[in-house]
């Protein structure tokens, strides 16, 4: 009562027990988090790149010279493709995944593990197997297509192909997780649910549209929110892959800001771009969460 | 009882014992070690030259060579990471031009002007002082000191020319027809590595610096470097399109594969060509001057260097290894244990006495075909427009104009 109590001794050592048991965290998450934040944000105000030496306030002169840039339009144009694309597939996929893996069949186990191998490779290293897969003179699916067709594509020579071929690559990597994820959520749905539809004579289709797609709603919504927020910052595929090319037509958000913040030494302008790829995935985030409140309430 | 105390008393004096043999070793003195960084290609004669020439019974200074990522993108993230958190992999890199500036003007790299004096330099020719002194140093301070001084090499299948009764092209118009006489099926008359991230804008500084421009102008010339390479991609299709995805070591061995008559290829291709024994022949990696174009037959040099990062760990042992590889009178020696050494200094093309490259070397320098790099105070930033706005045009996503008119807006901003 004397440490936890409201009387007049009780008060400051409920805050001081507080302090001590919040305090170390909460210091650690400011260190870690929230100041990171800040001084990204102070630097998007900054003219700072260390090869020029130079470290002075321009205000919005950062966001202007991103504007002005005549890739920076096609830059978050195939962003935001490459992500909703990539993410759409993987949900559409790893729905089929999962019902798969749900059924039951000899081996079901085996093959719900054989299904993750995509997705626990290291990413950088299926992009760079998937470079070496994809590329014209030496590729092995450059190789099928000239068997079967005898035309040699170069797929990663031209925007359009090679657009395509980091979307697909992506999607065959995060498809086995979402497919994992989604079928741990058809598990929680009560087998009594579908053996009732059954004897209603509800079909395949009816079953899965009126009871797995309503039960699972919420997982892939989540699921859907959480990979679009991943995908944004990712730049290993890219980097991987196409290096953003050819010219800058596979370069994403996150792959521009790697550019100027490590290789470029233009920390000011990778900043003001980290700035605005906080926003676009916060308006991305709000727009899901929006969603998700509607499915929650459907549910 | 007995027994056990015995036994507490044996482990005792085995414990001690070992401990006073391991006191024993601790005392005797550790040698000095660094580590060196160079490119893959340039590990065994780096050790070689090191065993050979007695680095370690001179200084007392054991040295790891390693492998540095040679792609500059990997290496350049490699070390910023490193640097910024106060260390380096590396006492001392091997680098090359355009990674050095960025390193120098980051304020990242050791000033070695205190190691080499007058002497030193007048073993310099005058066109490698200026390379230096435009690509090795910033504010006054040297920040790297080149071991070699790489002209572009036009290399040719002299074997194959003399089949078609073929003499080299002296000029780009000529190359594209000897280029049509030679392509058939999967070969091509011509070709390079012009994978982006580094290697398509080195071919662009070539080509505009040939038809008379300075490539981070994107002036006229530029634009008529890039519609010459369009058409003999396109148009004449006697350069595969593929080249755009490929490094050197991939056209080295479409070449090695009979695949490619003539490319620009770098001094070190006179080694590879020659650890293929079963396929080497002096007239199948033959040199010629460049084909001229509309400013004549140039190409321009550039050089590796060594370089000590201020977060190194043994600054000192490093700055004696610098001193002792670029020593006058060890020059000779290096030139001729391998062409990664091969410079235009004087005691170096003394010993060469015009064999192996330095032929080539003085070729071009007497026909007056070495020209000066380009420079840009962007440095990779500026090499990265020229890559994209060349590519945007070579796989046909943009018109030459709208091409060339992004590239400039984009260039005319980096001085923001």
């Amino acid at each position: 009562m004397v440490l936890f109590g409201s009387g007049k001794h009780g008060l400051p050592k409920r805050y001081l027990l507080f302090a001590l048991f919040v305090g170390p965290a909460l210091i650690v998450r400011i260190a870690t988090s929230i100041y990171p934040v800040i001084h990204t944000f102070k630097l998007s105000l900054m003219r700072y790149n260390l090869m020029q030496q130079v470290r002075d306030f321009v205000g919005f002169g950062n966001f202007i010279s991103i504007m002005q840039d005549p890739t920076f339009r096609s830059i978050i144009g195939f962003t935001l493709v490459f992500v909703a694309s990539s993410t759409l597939f993987q949900l559409i996929f790893g729905m089929g995944v999962a019902n798969l893996l749900n059924a039951k069949f000899v081996g079901r186990r085996i093959v719900r593990t054989i299904n993750l191998i995509p997705w626990v490779i290291p990413m950088i290293v299926s992009a760079y197997a998937f470079r070496w897969l994809l590329t014209g003179d030496y590729g092995l699916i450059s190789d099928w297509i000239v068997r079967i067709t005898g035309y040699r594509p170069q797929l990663l020579l031209n925007a359009t192909s090679a657009r395509i071929s980091l979307i697909v690559v992506n999607i065959w990597r995060n498809m086995p997780f979402m497919g994992l994820v989604i079928l741990a959520g058809l598990q929680s749905i009560p087998e009594e649910l579908y053996e009732s539809a059954k004897m209603d004579g509800a079909s395949w289709f009816r079953r899965f549209l009126h009871i797995t797609m309503p039960a699972s709603a919420s997982t892939v919504v989540t699921l859907g929110l959480f990979n679009i927020i991943w995908q944004m910052s990712d730049i290993d595929l890219v980097l991987g892959v196409t290096q953003g090319g050819p010219g800058s037509a596979t370069t994403v958000l996150a792959f521009r800001i790697y550019q100027h913040g490590m290789l470029w030494f233009d920390w000011g302008l990778a900043s003001a771009l980290s700035v605005m790829l906080v926003l676009l995935v916060t308006i991305v985030s709000l727009i899901g969460l929006s969603i998700f409140k509607k499915y929650q309430f459907t549910l | 009882m007995n027994m056990l105390r015995k036994g507490i008393l044996l482990l005792c004096i085995l414990l001690l014992a070992a401990g006073t043999v391991m006191a024993q070793g601790a005392r005797e003195p550790e040698r000095e070690k660094i580590v060196v960084g160079v490119g893959g290609w340039a590990v065994e004669p780096t050790q070689r030259a090191i065993e050979e020439l007695g680095f370690t019974e001179e200084t007392g200074i054991e040295v790891e060579v390693v492998t540095r990522p040679g792609a500059p993108p990997e290496f350049i993230s490699q070390m910023t990471s490193a640097i910024l958190g106060g260390t380096s992999p590396y006492d001392v890199i091997d680098m090359e031009d355009d990674v050095a500036v960025g390193f120098s003007r980051s304020g990242w790299l050791v000033d070695l002007d205190p190691l080499f004096d007058d002497e030193f330099w007048s073993d310099w020719p005058e066109a490698m002082i200026e390379m230096t002194d435009t690509w090795s140093r910033h504010q006054g301070e040297l920040f790297r000191i080149p071991h070699n001084y790489e002209a572009q090499y036009f290399w040719y299948r002299k074997d194959i020319l003399d089949q078609h009764g073929l003499q080299p092209p002296k000029t780009w118009d000529e190359m594209v027809e000897v280029a049509k006489a030679v392509t058939s099926g999967n070969r091509y008359g011509v070709s390079d590595g012009l994978g982006q991230g580094a290697y398509l804008g080195v071919y662009m500084t070539y080509l505009t610096q040939q038809a008379g421009g300075n490539v981070y102008d994107m002036g006229p010339e530029f634009e008529v470097a890039l519609q010459f390479l369009y058409d003999m991609i396109h148009k004449h299709k006697v350069f595969p399109i593929s080249a755009l995805d490929k490094d050197y070591d991939q056209v080295n061995n479409d070449y090695m594969q009979d695949r490619v008559v003539m490319m620009r290829q770098w001094p070190f291709f006179y080694g590879v060509a020659r650890s293929d024994e079963s396929w080497f022949e002096e007239d199948k990696a033959a040199v010629a001057l460049p084909p001229a174009g509309p400013a004549g037959p140039i190409a321009y040099a550039a050089s590796w260097g060594w370089s000590i990062p201020k977060t190194a760990g043994n600054v000192d042992a490093a700055k004696t290894f610098v001193e002792f590889m670029s020593r006058t009178e060890h020059q000779g020696y290096l030139a001729q244990l391998d062409t990664w050494f091969l410079s235009a200094r004087k005691s170096c093309l003394e010993a060469m006495d015009g064999a192996g490259m330095a032929k080539y070397l003085q070729m071009y320098s007497d026909a007056q075909a070495i020209g000066t790099r380009p420079f840009h105070p962007a440095g990779q930033e500026a090499h990265t427009v020229v890559e994209e706005t060349s590519a945007a045009f070579l796989t046909n996503q943009l018109s030459l104009e709208e091409a060339v008119r992004r590239g400039r807006e984009r260039m005319a901003g980096l001085g923001r």
